[in-house]
């Protein structure tokens, strides 16, 4: 029974848990009364700019529950299939360690720097850093950002709707389900648990019809299905950007949230209770330093997981969202550091679907990889053999809900942001509402076309844990005007900047290869039939590699330089007593 | 922690989870329509001459609750990177 256990991942999922444990309670509690010295009687920007709209208190628990959800996205849960190419092993330890020094870290203090300074966001505390040229520097790096994010999800969905038959019916039915609920909810004001209950059962109708169904099947389209499937998905992502919220994003989310969450808790408790349904870890713990096609270990085992261990986006919800709704101080460490660990228990347990696969699927890097490893995990509990076929329809739906609401999120985030910076000038067409959403769609269909998504990936996951490191670096330098001890965010900020850049450096250079004729081009097929296409497109990520790491570069060196600054005493000191 | 405080954690929890989302998304999407009314009916308030009627007078009973979080919001510089979107 014992090697049974030492078997499975169980165990390894229970050591993370013991290692978050005394991550919240000694490490998060020291920095939190030695460093912040939070006080329950210090007013945060809830009470101070209270307009019942954006700001406004809210119970610890409420802002628990929902900084997790925000934050437990897709990240944690592919980004270890990329990882698990080197071993398990590595991606356990990144992400154990990630979480315990720098993951909280940065969510926790990020909230913190908020609350103390009037409810600010990321832009005006980066501003008031580095000045303007920063901020606007910051604005331009995030736009890359969502377009590679864009180029990584619209594949992604397209390929799970071909690679999973029925996925897109099941779709097709949860969209469906979010347009009725919209409708009960705010036309007819139904009451909020029954049209639950009724967005429940429809969601499992539509996973039912598409397990049944299991319709279109695979390369439907031909060679160009991938391609085909991004356009319907962009015609989705088109509305879903344009009509008001409350007629599409926001009741189609509400819907989503179920099977997301649900499917999160069901891989959890599996891969908890796995010593006794039996499941049995099938890969290696340690491949190699090198694997080919994705890179070294160091540095793209860092940010192949990115949301898992630390992400940089969590720095932007936190300012944005969650400091301005903190009630008192004392509530940052649990829904702050909390909800990231919590997260961290999410990507041990994802990264446990990954290791009772048989070594074949990820050396092969097929992505279902994560669907069959959380149903191996799910259906022992589930009803065995009788429900694998319906939980396989369930975890490609999950893959493809997760995906879809945060791309129509990022969509519609795309053209906000376009309008504000086309809102003058010979670009202003650019700000159009329609103009905005279709170029935001249009690029990362283009940049999809390779295929590459491994490679676009680990670009994403670079410019994300370089937001991380920048995120953690503001965090020095404030804490360093309040002249506290600053190497619990100044040493991760440093680890993040080297590894960040190091990987962008990397994938630059491969497509640098690329671009001089020193390697074949990243492409799958069908563009692989047209090389010369497949070259253009790689010397553009080539292109947009260098930008990414040319701005990230300038962020890193302007806000480490103001860190230094703030630690010679050049920075006025920030009072921290009530 | 005691049973009835379990359960109440429990329950903000749940709420936070899966409701809380939705439930300021409505909040945000109703002030923004609020907001855009009573910056035309209001807007004197602020200092932009809008040439209000005296029936506006019969309105402001209702409209008086609001007007302190519409000020606060109205006068607030905004950034872009507040509007980013919660889940990725």
């Amino acid at each position: 029974m014992q090697v049974a256990f030492l078997e499975t991942p169980s165990m390894w999922i229970i050591g993370a848990l013991v290692a978050y444990a005394f991550a919240y309670y000694v490490y998060a509690r020291w920095v939190d009364e030695h460093i912040w010295e939070v006080s329950e009687r210090r007013t945060t920007p809830a009470h101070m700019y209270l307009d019942g709209v954006e700001y406004f208190p809210v119970s610890r628990y409420v802002l628990y529950g929902f900084q997790f959800k925000s934050i437990a996205a897709l990240g944690p849960i592919l980004g270890p299939f990329i990882a698990v190419a080197y071993g398990w092993l590595p991606a356990l330890i990144w992400i154990v360690i990630g979480n315990m020094f720098i993951g909280w870290v940065q969510d926790y203090s990020t909230i913190m720097l908020t609350v103390r300074n009037e409810g600010r966001s990321m832009g005006p505390l980066v501003y008031n850093a580095i000045g303007e040229r920063g901020r606007k520097i910051l604005l331009a790096y995030l736009l890359f950002y969502l377009l590679i994010i864009s180029a990584v999800f619209i594949y992604l969905v397209s390929l799970f709707w071909n690679v999973f038959p029925g996925s897109f019916i099941a779709t097709i039915g949860i969209i469906i389900t979010g347009l009725i609920v919209g409708e009960l909810l705010y036309k007819y004001k139904a009451n909020i648990f029954g049209v639950t209950a009724l967005a429940i059962i429809l969601t499992l109708v539509s996973v039912g019809i598409g397990t049944v169904v299991a319709w279109p099947p695979k390369n439907y389209f031909g060679q160009w299905s991938v391609q085909i499937w991004s356009i319907i998905l962009a015609v989705i992502l088109f509305i879903g950007a344009i009509v008001p919220l409350p007629k599409f994003i926001t009741p189609m989310n509400f819907v989503a949230v179920f099977p997301a969450i649900g499917g999160v808790l069901l891989i959890i408790f599996g891969a908890l209770i796995s010593p006794v349904t039996g499941i049995k870890l099938l890969q290696p713990a340690f491949k190699g330093w090198y694997v080919e096609n994705v890179g070294p270990l160091f540095p793209i085992l860092f940010v192949s997981i990115a949301c898992g261990a630390i992400s940089g986006w969590h720095s932007l919800v936190s300012t944005s969202t969650t400091g301005k709704q903190l009630d008192v101080e004392t509530d940052a460490r649990p829904v702050g550091a909390g909800a990231m660990l919590t997260e961290g228990l999410l990507a041990t347990s994802a990264l446990a679907a990954y290791m009772v696969v048989s070594p074949d699927l990820i050396a092969k890097g097929k992505i279902s990889a994560f669907v069959n490893g959380a149903t191996l995990l799910t259906a022992p509990f589930l009803g065995g053999e009788m429900s694998k076929a319906y939980l396989l329809t369930f975890f490609s739906i999950f893959l493809v809900i997760y995906a879809i609401t945060v791309q129509t999120l990022v969509t519609r985030y795309w053209r906000v942001f376009s309008a504000e910076l086309f809102r003058r000038g010979s670009w202003k067409i650019l700000g159009n509402k329609y103009v905005a959403t279709a170029v935001g769609l249009l690029l990362p269909i283009v940049f999809a076309l390779t295929g590459s998504w491994i490679e676009l990936w680990i670009y994403f996951g670079g410019s994300n844990q370089l937001l991380a490191a920048m995120a953690l670096t503001l965090v020095a330098f404030y804490v360093a005007k309040m002249r506290k001890p600053t190497w619990y965010a100044a040493a991760p900020a440093a680890f993040m900047t080297l590894v960040t850049l190091a990987a962008l450096l990397w994938e630059t250079y491969v497509f640098g290869l690329v671009t001089f004729g020193l390697r074949k081009p990243f492409a799958k097929p069908p563009l692989t039939s047209y090389p010369a296409a497949a070259w253009a497109l790689n010397v553009v990520f080539f292109f947009v590699g260098i930008v990414l790491f040319v701005l990230g570069l300038y962020m890193s060196y302007a806000l480490w330089s103001a860190y230094a600054r703030a630690r010679r005493g050049e920075v006025e000191a920030k009072a921290v007593s009530p | 922690m005691r049973w009835e405080e379990f359960k109440g954690a429990l329950r903000d929890f749940l709420f936070g989870l899966f409701y809380f989302d939705l439930y300021w998304d409505t909040k945000r999407e109703a002030a923004k329509l609020r907001d855009a009314v009573n910056l035309l009916l209001l807007g004197e308030f602020l200092g932009i001459p809008l040439m209000t009627t005296p029936l506006l007078l019969r309105l402001l009973p209702y409209l008086l609750p609001e007007l302190e979080g519409w000020k606060k919001r109205q006068l607030r510089e905004r950034d872009i990177t507040e509007d980013v979107p919660e889940t990725v």
